[in-house]
């Protein structure tokens, strides 16, 4: 098997083995949009408008939550220690681990995103595009958290220093993101916005862990 | 005529925080070598270990090493274990990862074979550190650095290490390891 595959079947079964720990992301989603539905009275007119901009902030912060588990257990039980003495290469390393982080804050947002439109009253016809931004975003978000958590390794506070650092970054992605569903919901074209929403993407894909393991093998070496 | 050393270290200094751990330290390495290093607590025997991994940077000398040569860290303190899985299952990630090593052999030579099945959160201190152990063994690797090897393990099991160690050398590779222990049979390296 390779790096890639034994490092993500790996994570994939200790975030399962992790139980409400590894699952709490997804709790978080839910339970966030949930309250906002119960502050609002399930008042169909104000939840409709709101529904997306509410999504895609419960699911940027629900990504943020896997991070200890998928990364600094790995850098603090000497996991990647190990790793690197022993000639692996960390860019497979990393690049399976955000894709685990996105199994763990993406696909299962995805999935929950269905129920949870319903219950912010969004009609069917939007799911498909907010989905299909949502997909965007997720990768978007898993592939800047784990670039985020290798900076703040050795930090004391890892997860108010990586909100500061990689927060804002999320910025241009929720924007595009809330509008997509809105202009969805409005009938309005909605292609514009998922460009830019690519257009974001596909420079991080590889520039994201390829900058992750740089600044993983200085902080090892450090 | 001399085999040529694996790995060598020329004039090496190393400096942390600003504190010079050791200067102008020469090593070399053959296959079948057996060293300890020792010297003081803050001498930089484990320092000198992660410098020989890749895993610290030196500031002057030269690292002279044979090509293709793999190597494999033990730390001191953290075993890179994870407690939720089981014993075997610690050992088969690093198999796959690695793409080589016998799990089942390498708990056998520790002596943790009957507790293949059971949690790594349920075993003891001792219990812990032969499993790391084993998967040095389990690494195939020709330079084995090991830092406090001995630590926490009984007489059985240093008996037991000592034999694997053995084994290792004979076979050609090299160990060089960090304690305050002696080992029989091995060189002893001031720093």
């Amino acid at each position: 098997m390779s790096p890639f595959g034994a490092i993500f079947k790996r994570d994939l079964c200790l975030n399962a083995l992790r139980g409400s720990e590894g699952m709490a992301g997804l709790f978080f989603f839910i339970v966030v949009i949930t309250f906002f539905a119960f502050a609002m009275n399930f008042n169909p007119e104000i939840l409709q408008k709101t529904a997306a901009g509410v999504i895609w902030i419960a699911a940027l912060l629900a990504a943020l939550l896997p991070l200890e588990s998928l990364y600094h257990r790995d850098a603090d039980d000497g996991t990647f220690d190990l790793l690197l003495s022993s000639g692996a290469l960390l860019l497979p390393v990393l690049l399976a681990k955000m894709a685990a982080h996105w199994i763990f804050s993406g696909a299962l947002l995805l999935i929950a995103a269905v129920p949870v439109a319903a219950m912010l009253s969004l009609p069917a016809h939007v799911l498909p595009q907010l989905l299909l931004s949502l997909l965007l975003g997720t990768i978007y978000m898993s592939l800047l958290s784990g670039l985020g958590a290798v900076l703040t390794f050795g930090s004391r506070r890892p997860a108010l220093l990586h909100a500061v650092l990689i927060l804002p970054l999320f910025t241009p992605m929720l924007i595009l993101g809330a509008l997509a569903a809105e202009s969805a919901l409005a009938g309005a074209p909605v292609r514009p916005y998922l460009l830019l929403q690519t257009a974001l993407l596909l420079p991080a894909l590889p520039l994201a862990p390829l900058a992750a393991s740089a600044f993983l093998k200085m902080s090892l070496r450090s | 005529m001399t085999e040529e050393p694996i790995f060598s270290l020329k004039d090496v200094t190393c400096r942390r925080a600003n504190r010079l751990l050791f200067q102008n330290f020469s090593l070399d390495v053959q296959r079948g070598d057996l060293l300890r290093l020792t010297g003081p607590n803050g001498a930089g025997k484990t320092s000198l270990l992660r410098i020989m991994c890749n895993m610290l940077p030196v500031q002057g000398g030269t690292i002279v090493f044979r090509k293709n040569l793999s190597t494999v860290f033990m730390p001191a303190d953290d075993n890179a274990l994870k407690v939720q899985e089981t014993v075997i299952e610690n050992l088969s990630f690093w198999q796959r990862l690695w793409g080589r090593g016998n799990p089942e052999k390498a708990l056998g030579d520790v002596d943790l074979l009957s507790l293949k099945n059971k949690r790594v959160k349920v075993l003891s201190a001792g219990q812990k550190r032969r499993l790391s152990l084993a998967r040095v063994s389990m690494s195939g690797a020709d330079l084995w650095l090991l830092d406090e090897p001995l630590n926490a393990l009984d007489s059985a099991s240093q008996e037991k290490l000592a034999q694997m160690m053995k084994r290792h050398v004979t076979a050609g590779g090299a160990i060089v390891l960090a304690g305050h222990q002696p080992v029989e049979g091995a060189k002893e390296v001031k720093l």
